[in-house]
């Protein structure tokens, strides 16, 4: 429990208080903008933050997260807009409430459970953390390989619709990251002879082209100006009301934790699963599901904040992102000179207690910042795209110019924006390829040192697979989450439904 | 299925077969080491490989606007038109070339207003007083807060 006594650190820092604070305040407004992402303004203050100290930097990127994930609701609400993709099930009974004139108690609702549901969240991670990163202590290099494989694999079949698109992507992003010289033999690997490849590609400099440019070039289709709902009718709940949902609450940041710690899975999958458990476990609801419940409004909120405090688990625990936003603190956290993994709460106490400590701020402050002068924050989210697309554009460009003051990254990120806007256009997830192009060098170098452990025998490598323990559960865990991609799966699966619903349908 | 989207899985092909190609001309390793600096990238290409004769398989490759068509006319999204993806891409590589040459503020605000104006012409006044504002605020966040130092 040694980050303990570093917990208080951004309590008693103004400096780090207040960066908590705007950090929060950013994200807010960045994600209550539809068509802006929490990746894009993670991406874009890990380059810009590039020269600041680890501590305030990092503190940045978590008032961003949890102001980001909060914003998104804003939007849904108000407009049938999803801010963030994490925010699509707010738009299920927050938009039908805002109609009915009641999106004043719709924006309570969210912010309150918001809230609980961020301090859940922090206080899972606080606890779970360092038990998962002394089991992690005993992990072998094959077990780091496989569980970064399962992570990629994961994502492709959870996160998109088509698994082979996915792995093709983390692959292609795979290659990218392994671009330049070999760490362990010297040699150059696709490198064309260039002596500016020979360093790697900066993978900050291409999330910024594949979540902000990309995004902005795909945004230009819509120019519209968004139509809002007016502010109306009562803001918070009443203590009666509170204390009525407290228990579903608790019960779908449970979920939210729990999916947003699987890797890929991250607060989309949490809020509608949450949205789901909310619909099958509550029998009376205050209203229809759909028709403004406020159980619709609270319980995907929840889950959604809470998935941050689990996305933060196996980040830090074990160095494998949970999503793109996590992927992209990795990132930054790597160019601070730090290795997230299950040394990091030990070497870096100091880091892990600020986390949380940051992590508590910014729930307070999404408190403060969503309920503080409602009418007039609510303008932010009709910001003519005119203006604003330009403007995202020209901060892409400053923050992959800031992160070495060089125009190369500015060209890499320029090339990577019309990557990700066309395979946005084919339907490509972008996702897969920020975790390939993170995890592609550590996954090589887990698997060269696991061959030399076995003395350079592939044979001896497989073998040790099903000789140890954890080894074997993730292999199995590997082969079943590629089963369940297969049509004979899908077919069995669907057949045995069938053969459950036929008795149902009977009665 | 669009021609667009018909040689979608030919450049996945492709380019799987290029990663191949380059994996086995790494410089002094065999690519059937395991522990050689070939040997993964290889790995990985055989997968882009199999991933891509997947994709062609299925025939998984609906394009966004190929998909809309095929929807109804209401509410379908507008495609982006060419001349704008390429004016706003060039617009930016301009932006980066010019940065060593023009001082950034005077850049940025040219920047801001010329591309504010371009997706919306009706407006240039409140285009100018956006981006001198949007610039100036940033310049000052950037150089004393985030302490970038710019080329010119």
């Amino acid at each position: 429990m040694a980050w303990f006594e570093y917990l208080l650190i951004p309590f008693t820092d103004p400096k780090l208080f207040f960066i908590a604070a705007f950090g929060t305040f950013a994200g807010f407004i960045i994600g209550a903008l539809p068509g802006l992402s929490v990746t894009m303004a993670a991406t874009l203050l890990v380059s810009l933050s590039y020269t600041w100290d680890t501590i305030p930097a990092i503190v940045l990127i978590i008032g961003v997260f949890f102001g980001g994930v909060y914003g998104g609701s804003r939007s849904a609400i108000l407009l049938n807009i999803p801010g963030t993709p994490s925010s699509l099930a707010a738009t299920f009974d927050g938009y039908p409430l805002a109609q009915r004139g009641e999106s004043g108690l719709a924006i309570g609702y969210a912010t309150v459970y918001s809230v609980l549901g961020g301090l859940l969240g922090i206080a899972v991670l606080a606890t779970a953390s360092p038990l998962i990163s002394s089991i992690a202590l005993s992990f072998a290099p094959r077990d780091y390989f496989l569980m970064m494989l399962l992570g990629i694999l994961v994502v492709g079949s959870v996160g998109s619709k088509d698994l082979p698109k996915s792995i093709f992507v983390a692959g292609l992003g795979m290659i990218i990251g392994l671009v330049g010289m070999d760490s362990l033999t010297g040699v150059d690997r696709f490198t064309f002879g260039s002596v500016e490849l020979k360093g790697g590609i900066n993978f900050i400099a291409c999330m910024l082209g594949l979540f902000g440019l990309a995004e902005v070039l795909h945004q230009l289709r819509h120019l519209k100006k968004n139509r809002m709902n007016d502010i109306s009718g009562q803001f918070l709940p009443s203590c009666a009301q509170f204390l009525r949902f407290l228990p579903l609450s608790i019960r779908t940041s449970a979920i939210g934790v729990l999916i947003g710690s699987l890797p890929g899975a991250g607060g989309e999958i949490a809020s509608l699963m949450a949205y789901d458990h909310a619909k099958r476990t509550v029998k009376k609801p205050s209203r229809p599901f759909g028709k403004g419940a406020y159980e619709g409004v609270l319980a995907p909120d929840t889950a959604n904040m809470s998935a941050i405090g689990g996305a933060l688990i196996p980040m830090l625990t074990l160095g494998i992102p949970g999503d793109a936003v996590t992927a992209v603190i990795l990132g930054g956290l790597m160019i601070q000179g730090l290795t997230p993994g299950p040394l990091l709460i030990q070497s870096s106490p100091d880091l892990f207690g600020v986390i949380i400590g940051a992590g508590i701020i910014s729930a307070v402050f999404v408190f403060i910042w969503g309920l503080m002068g409602l009418s007039t924050f609510a303008r932010i989210v009709l910001i003519p795209k005119h203006v604003l697309l330009p403007i995202i554009a020209f901060l892409t460009v400053v923050g992959a110019y800031a992160i070495r003051n060089s125009v190369i990254d500015v060209y890499w990120m320029v090339i990577f924006g019309v990557i990700g806007y066309f395979m946005k256009q084919y339907r490509f997830p972008t996702g897969p390829m920020v975790l390939g192009m993170i995890l592609g060098p550590m996954m090589e170098g887990h698997f060269r040192r696991a061959i030399m452990i076995e003395q350079g025998s592939l044979l001896g490598l497989t073998t040790s697979l099903f000789t140890h323990p954890i080894s074997f559960l993730l292999t199995f865990a590997i082969v079943f989450t590629l089963v369940t991609q297969t049509p004979w799966y899908v077919r069995s699966k669907a057949k045995l439904f069938k053969q459950h619903q036929r008795p149902a349908k009977i009665e | 299925m669009t021609a667009s989207s018909r040689g979608v899985p030919f450049l996945l092909t492709a380019i799987s077969l290029t990663i191949l190609g380059l994996s086995f001309n790494i410089e002094d390793n065999q690519v059937l080491d395991p522990s050689s600096a070939s040997f993964f990238p290889a790995l990985i290409a055989i997968l882009l490989l199999i991933c891509s004769l997947l994709i062609w398989r299925r025939k998984a490759i609906p394009a966004s606007d190929e998909k809309e068509d095929q929807g109804s006319d209401e509410g379908s999204e507008p495609s982006l038109p060419l001349v704008r993806l390429v004016s706003f891409i060039g617009g930016i590589l301009l932006f980066a070339v010019l940065m060593q040459v023009i001082h950034f503020l005077l850049l940025s605000i040219l920047y801001l207003f010329t591309s504010m104006t371009i997706l919306n012409r009706s407006r240039w006044l409140t285009n100018l007083l956006v981006a001198v504002i949007t610039a100036g605020v940033i310049y000052v966040l950037f150089v004393y807060i985030f302490k970038i130092v710019f080329p010119s």
